[in-house]
């Protein structure tokens, strides 16, 4: 499916934002004021940013553990402050800074993150299941990397999501590595969707670093899902040029990740720079308006920063042991 | 006038189900084989509600499991029938660690109204993955509600305020108690859940207890009557639990026991005895005693409940009946002579699956003449000595003993 010119345009302004706040998260740990740990995304954020791009306001949503989803928040057109804030154990957080990297925004169906990986897959099943049971049309864009679907419940989903032809994309970040473990030292082939046609699946790939054709696959599967078709995969291929998360070994197996290699994709593969170039060789956006947008993304860290510092610390023990259970 | 029927505790849970699906469209079922009915509280709803609301999944727990807290997660109130409570371990990481902390996790904003299903308990010597009894692991991870109802009347009242329940909660029913018959009133009502209900009233010593043990408690009580004044609180709810409950008995008894089929390690009554200790402690006369499952899994060809559970839960002493219109259903097969050694008397609560029907067996004593009534009271004698023996044990001066509280 073809984009509009707004479209690319929407894309890239929210892969420029998200690369830059993933800086940010970058920067906030490094200096301790993070809580938790911090996946970094790098050059692997096209797909996330697509992955939210052409959702309703209404679609579940689940994102992916690399950039901790504020990717995928963003092209949702989520205010990602509270999510920040969260992460820095903020009163002010979208889960009263509890979590960490937890996210929870009710008007948006975005109740992301666990520990566990995969755990998402089951729950899409059950987000697909009401949308399909309440006839509400909703899609539910289940986000993972390729390590997930080596948990057998990533498996069950996909067997239940076919059963009952449930309106879920299953929306794989495939960056080829598994913590610190190549994809194909721990998982047999070489596509993560080659899985789908065993399920009765179809199933698209496409380049991971072209923010464009990520948009154009989410754009197709969201469509096929919404039209009462069922699942749909689409795999992205992506890199990981940087350890799994912050402070973790950068090694495949035994083996060091060449750093020659990694530079290269950081230089190369960089989706933001990639797109830039599209815009302008294709005469959708002027040099002028791309630095606009980067300026403009540029000031967002400065105002999240603001507004996580002006928010309490949690409330003490004695508050949270009350709302553990809902009324 | 109040209509009262006498049903078995599966068509409570089964009434339970018709009247919440009748009333809120949201409540579905799901489980594997619950079409068919593997177990009979199931059986007919999807003739009377259609495949959507009564679902089959595919052998898929942790599938399953995932699409009730996602679809409650969506505003729907989805009850979820693992068939077995162990199986909801294949669910482990969803159960424990994602659907009872989900609410608070996510800055106490999207209640999870699920209800989870199991049936548990030694009654028909499956062992381990069928037998096992979660609630002690369920109660140590918070935010999910645990209850086991021991009676029908319990089931149906504590079902439909589980399914009302904004938050997880896993009910839990014993496999001994899948035909047993008692009043259940026609119309509505509701058992809360974390209240205790007092099954028998007493003065000399309280069993904390849940489950298919009330029974073998309230025989127990029975057989020492006009010896020790045996008062036996049904837990009904491991969590919420109802401390006020457990206090307010032990100070009247001075003595806790706490039944527990469960593994004794670390479990409810292990909880119980802590909270006992911490909260009551100048309420009793004798340090708190539990009577559990040893630590050792639970065996299929020594699964016999009599002999397990230190003995006391025996139900050699089950005689007073009369004063309970409770039906209870029977464990024992006459042709399996191991049973006829280790058996004591009639009144087991258990499940035969080769006489699955309610009702009476016929009298131990006219079915075994193999059993030296001598030596049965012989062993009621050692049984009920060290019970008598505990309980009469010296007491500290009560006044003294209730001055704090």
């Amino acid at each position: 499916m073809a984009l509009s010119n707004e479209q690319k345009l929407a894309l890239f302004t929210n892969i420029v934002r998200a690369m830059t706040l993933d800086q940010m998260m970058m920067r906030l740990i490094r200096t301790g004021r993070l809580v938790g740990f911090y996946h970094e995304g790098g050059v692997a954020l096209a797909p996330s940013v697509a992955s939210g791009a052409f959702l309703r306001k209404s679609d579940p949503s689940w994102p992916h553990l690399r950039g901790h989803g504020v990717a995928h928040m963003l092209s949702r057109g989520v205010d990602v402050k509270p999510y920040f804030a969260e992460h820095m154990g903020r009163e002010a957080g979208c889960c009263k800074g509890r979590t960490s990297f937890h996210m929870s925004f009710p008007e948006f169906h975005m109740w992301g993150a666990s520990g566990n990986i995969g755990a998402n897959f089951p729950l899409s099943v059950g987000f697909g299941f009401a949308a399909k049971r309440k006839e509400t049309g909703q899609v539910v864009m289940n986000c993972s990397g390729d390590g997930s679907y080596a948990e057998g419940r990533a498996h069950e989903a996909l067997l239940m999501a076919s059963l009952w032809a449930l309106p879920i994309v299953f929306w794989c970040e495939n960056n080829q590595m598994s913590q610190h473990s190549a994809l194909a030292d721990v998982f047999p082939g070489v596509r993560v969707s080659a899985l789908a046609p065993g399920y009765g699946i179809p199933a698209k790939v496409v380049d991971g670093q072209d923010v464009f054709a990520c948009g154009e696959a989410a754009l197709e599967a969201v469509a096929h899902a919404r039209s009462g078709k069922g699942p749909y995969m689409v795999e992205c291929l992506t890199v990981r040029c940087h350890e799994h998360s912050v402070g973790s070994v950068n090694k495949a197996g035994v083996m060091f990740r060449d750093p020659e290699q990694m530079a290269a994709w950081c230089r190369d593969l960089d989706p933001a720079k990639l797109a830039a170039a599209r815009l302008i060789e294709d005469g959708v956006a002027t040099e002028a308006d791309i630095a606009e947008i980067q300026a403009r993304a540029a000031k967002e860290p400065e105002e999240i920063e603001a507004f996580c510092n002006r928010s309490p610390a949690t409330p003490p023990i004695e508050d949270l042991v009350k709302a553990v259970y809902a009324a | 006038m109040t209509d009262v029927r006498e049903i078995t505790l599966l068509e409570a849970i089964k009434e339970a189900y018709r009247e919440e699906m009748q009333r809120d469209e949201s409540v579905y079922l799901l489980g594997i084989s619950i079409q068919a009915g593997t177990f009979p509280h199931t059986t007919g709803l999807c003739e009377e509600f259609g495949p959507s609301r009564v679902v089959d999944a595919p052998l898929s727990e942790t599938g399953m499991f995932g699409c009730a807290f996602g679809s409650a997660l969506e505003g729907m109130r989805p009850v979820v029938d693992f068939m077995y409570a162990g199986f909801s371990y294949y669910a482990g990481s969803e159960v424990f660690l994602q659907a009872g902390q989900f609410h608070f996790m996510h800055g106490s904003q999207f209640p999870v109204p699920l209800v989870m299903v199991g049936a548990c308990g030694l009654g028909r010597r499956v062992a381990n993955e069928h037998a096992t009894l979660p609630y002690g692991a369920l109660i140590h991870h918070p935010g999910i509600k645990v209850c086991m109802p021991s009676t029908p009347y319990d089931a149906k009242g504590l079902m439909k305020s589980a399914i009302r329940d904004n938050n997880p909660v896993f009910f839990l029913w014993h496999i001994g108690t899948i035909a047993l018959k008692g009043p259940v009133p026609a119309e509505e009502y509701l058992v809360p859940l974390g209240r205790a209900d007092v099954k028998r009233a007493g003065r000399d010593v309280t069993l904390l207890t849940s489950g298919a043990q009330v029974h073998n408690c309230l025989a127990v009580a029975g057989r020492l009557e006009g010896e020790i004044d045996v008062e036996v609180v049904d837990a009904r709810s491991f969590e919420p639990f109802d401390r006020d409950a457990m206090l307010q008995s032990i100070d009247k008894t001075s003595r806790l026991v706490i039944v527990d089929e469960d593994y004794e390690r670390g479990g409810f009554a292990a909880e119980v005895a802590a909270q006992a200790m911490e909260h009551g402690y100048d309420l009793l006369d004798a340090p708190v005693k539990r009577v559990c499952h040893p630590h050792m899994p639970l065996p299929p060809a020594h699964a016999d409940p009599r002999r397990l559970h230190g003995g006391l839960c025996r139900t050699d002493a089950g005689a007073d009946r009369g004063r309970d219109p409770r039906r209870l259903p029977l464990t024992e097969s006459a042709d399996d002579p191991r049973r006829h050694t280790a058996a004591t008397g009639d009144g087991d609560v258990g499940w035969d699956h080769r006489r699955m029907g309610p009702g009476r067996r016929p009298a131990r004593r006219a079915r075994s003449a193999a059993v030296d009534p001598g030596d049965r009271k012989g062993r009621h004698r050692t049984a009920g000595a060290a019970f008598g023996a505990f309980c009469t044990s010296s007491r500290r001066p009560r006044s003294k003993s209730r001055s704090r509280r």
